[in-house]
């Protein structure tokens, strides 16, 4: 929606200004050049983009709405018509616009989630009693092959979402022996393999993998899960009284994640990522230093020295990497 | 911050139609910015082990905490102490998170001793303004510079509170819908004069101030909003501006403002108000996000719309009508901005 170019170029001329290096008259005229401004195309794309995407939204979040009302008028075969029919033509208009087009993808949207309130409404209308866990399954389950032609980023987290949300009420409502450890274990295991998908098809070249948003969440997800597991590791566990092959698993991870980090180091060089594995490690360690007794003094010059050498490596960093 | 290769063609081209610019090629290390990510470590490390530090302090109990007197003192002493390290010293992220923790830990000192000494609320409050403004004119600390100014209106509106002046949080909501237009609408003459230093950490802070003091006013159905604001003047308010707006844009885009499109686009803003009276939020939202992305301002432009997000469902939510209605309202909607998108479409030759 906004180049972003031009939206740095724009900014850095506001910066001469600031510093007196340009004068108004030279400011104005500068980003005349550039075309600043958003052009009377741009401003419609945008309404025309945030009128189908809000109008698409309202529709979703109406139905919702309706079928949570449990309208006691309608019979179980109108409610299911209803949703079938809409289902069947938000897919049609998919099939028909082509679902990388933009209202492609709104109707793509529209129909992955009409999946899930039909799903809903079958557990409302057969009192199935299943777990709410197989209903987010059966949901990931069935719109697999939309979300792997859909060649759209936010669907494909909306997809990644919905199997984490999937996997960790299956842990919580199946797993008699729940443990923390396993549970953090399981999703590092599904977002590195998304991940690592990702990474292979950037290399590859493929043409809708593009910007560095989507590694950057889930890699901020992958170190949050780190980071509880290992807490959950370092303050509950205690040796020989517990699984110590899942707590062995879980460090092993943990040098794997080491490895990520290395390699977005090494090659792919994004500050943002490396900024995420450093703080892991500071929380971590920190926190292991806490489970060991330290004071309070102590914890803030750890916490001061790890802060500042992390934030002045990263620094170093991308200078150098700037300077490349 | 190098500056781009784009900056320097543009530039260039300045350079050849006789403006004065200076020579960007000497000029490489211009502004330097840093990742975020860098600046939230340092940050949020600086602040923990502020804390952390002041907690070790607090349980030596030391005797001068007990002290009005020196409380004040320590309080200020912090505050010049912060400025003259932050103003001084060669700008780095360390120094300057910790100066701000330093800054912000002698405020809350500083309003604890002076609140003792005086034992009025309104002094303290009126001081507390005044050190803000201080603050922002003296503290080279765009962190600081965006706090004060939501610390600048939540004094006010306790302020307003305490002193139970009806309708008063009308008079504020007024000056800073003035203000945000006025600052929105002329980035370039504010970026070229003095205000160039201030300009986008007081921009940001009073745009998130704005949204934060509607949701409190109107987004909750508290005794508060009813006795210090007015709804509908509330909305009146952002309603001119939006307008103001507008025709300041159809002139720039050389859209007749007497023609069918501008009146159109005029009288949709009207009854857009009119129908959101009771929840000004949702079309200050709108106005915010238009205004950012006029001036492709990323940030405020994913704020305003997560605000636009959150005042719409409670709009929903504060609707006194069954489920059943609120999705038909919904779906309704939902079709409307179909159709408006279809028809936009449509008729993309006669705007352009």
């Amino acid at each position: 929606m906004i180049d972003m170019k031009v939206s740095k170029t724009g900014h850095e001329l506001f910066e001469l200004a600031k510093e007196k290096k340009i004068d108004k008259l030279g400011l104005s005229r500068g980003l005349e050049l550039m075309r600043f401004y958003p052009s009377k195309s741009e401003w419609k794309k945008m309404i025309s983009t945030l009128l189908l995407f809000g109008g698409v939204a309202f529709l979703i979040t109406g139905t919702i709405f309706f079928f949570a009302y449990n309208w006691q008028e309608l019979t179980k075969y109108t409610k299911f018509l209803l949703i079938e029919v809409a289902l069947i033509l938000s897919t049609v208009v998919v099939l028909w616009k082509n679902p990388v087009s933009i209202i492609g993808k709104a109707c793509l949207i529209t129909s992955i989630m009409l999946v899930g309130v039909m799903l809903a409404v079958f557990g409302q209308v057969y009192q199935t009693g299943a777990d709410s866990y197989a209903l987010f399954v059966s949901w990931a389950f069935l719109i697999s092959g939309w979300v792997f032609v859909s060649e759209f980023l936010p669907i494909w987290m909306g997809y990644i979402a919905l199997i984490n949300l999937a996997s960790s009420l299956y842990w919580n409502q199946m797993m008699s022996d729940f443990s923390f450890i396993k549970f953090f274990q399981i999703l590092i295991l599904i977002n590195i393999f998304f991940l690592v998908l990702f990474e292979v098809l950037k290399i590859k070249g493929t043409h809708w993998i593009n910007g560095r948003w989507f590694p950057r969440v889930l890699t901020a997800w992958i170190y949050l899960c780190f980071s509880l597991g290992m807490i959950n590791l370092i303050g509950e566990y205690e040796f020989f009284r517990d699984n110590d092959l899942a707590a062995l698993l879980l460090l092993l991870m943990f040098v794997t994640g080491l490895g990520i980090t290395f390699y977005y180091y090494q090659h792919i060089k994004d500050i943002t990522i490396l900024g995420f594995a450093l703080l892991s490690f500071i929380i971590i360690f920190t926190f292991l230093m806490v489970k060991l007794g330290a004071g309070l003094l102590f914890l803030a010059l750890i916490v001061l020295v790890q802060g500042g050498s992390a934030g002045w490596w990263l620094n170093k960093l991308n200078a150098e990497w700037r300077r490349d | 911050m190098r500056a781009s290769k784009e900056t320097i063609e543009v530039l260039q081209q300045l350079k050849d139609e006789n403006y004065e610019v200076v020579n960007m090629e000497s000029e490489e290390s211009l502004g330097e910015s840093t990742p975020w990510i860098i600046n939230g470590l340092v940050g949020l490390a600086a602040w923990l082990s502020a804390i952390l530090g002041l907690f070790f302090v607090f349980l030596q109990r030391f005797n001068f905490f007990e002290n009005k007197f020196i409380l004040t003192i320590l309080g200020f002493s912090f505050i010049v102490g912060a400025m003259f390290v932050m103003n001084s010293l060669k700008k780095s992220i360390f120094v300057s998170q910790i100066t701000l923790a330093f800054c912000i830990l002698g405020e809350i000192f500083a309003m604890i001793g002076i609140g003792q000494i005086s034992e009025s609320v309104s002094i303290t409050i009126g001081l507390n303004v005044l050190i803000q403004i201080f603050i922002i004119y003296n503290f080279k600390s765009s962190i600081h510079r965006l706090l004060s100014v939501p610390a600048i209106i939540a004094s006010l509106l306790i302020l307003v509170g305490y002193l139970e002046i009806p309708f008063l949080g009308n008079i504020i909501l007024l000056f800073m819908v003035v203000l945000l237009g006025y600052l929105w609408l002329n980035k370039e003459m504010c970026m070229s004069s003095f205000l160039g230093n201030f300009y986008n950490p007081i921009i940001h802070g009073l745009t998130i101030s704005f949204i934060v003091l509607l949701l409190i006013a109107f987004g909750t159905n508290s005794s508060f909003s009813s006795e210090y604001f007015i709804v509908w003047l509330a909305t009146l308010y952002i309603v001119s501006l939006m307008i103001y707006y507008e025709i300041r844009l159809m002139k720039a885009h050389h859209i007749e403002i007497l023609s069918w499109v501008g009146i159109f686009i005029m009288i949709l803003t009207v009854l857009f108000g009119v129908v959101t009276l009771q929840s000004p939020g949702i079309l200050a939202a709108i106005l915010i996000f238009t205004l950012s992305f006029n001036q492709r301002n990323t940030f405020i432009m994913v704020v305003s719309f997560i605000a636009l997000i959150l005042y719409s469902i409670l709009y929903y939510y504060n609707m006194e009508v069954t489920l059943l209605i609120k999705s038909i309202i919904l779906m309704s909607c939902g079709v409307f901005f179909l159709i408006a998108k279809f028809t936009l479409s449509r008729m993309g030759g006669e705007i352009n």
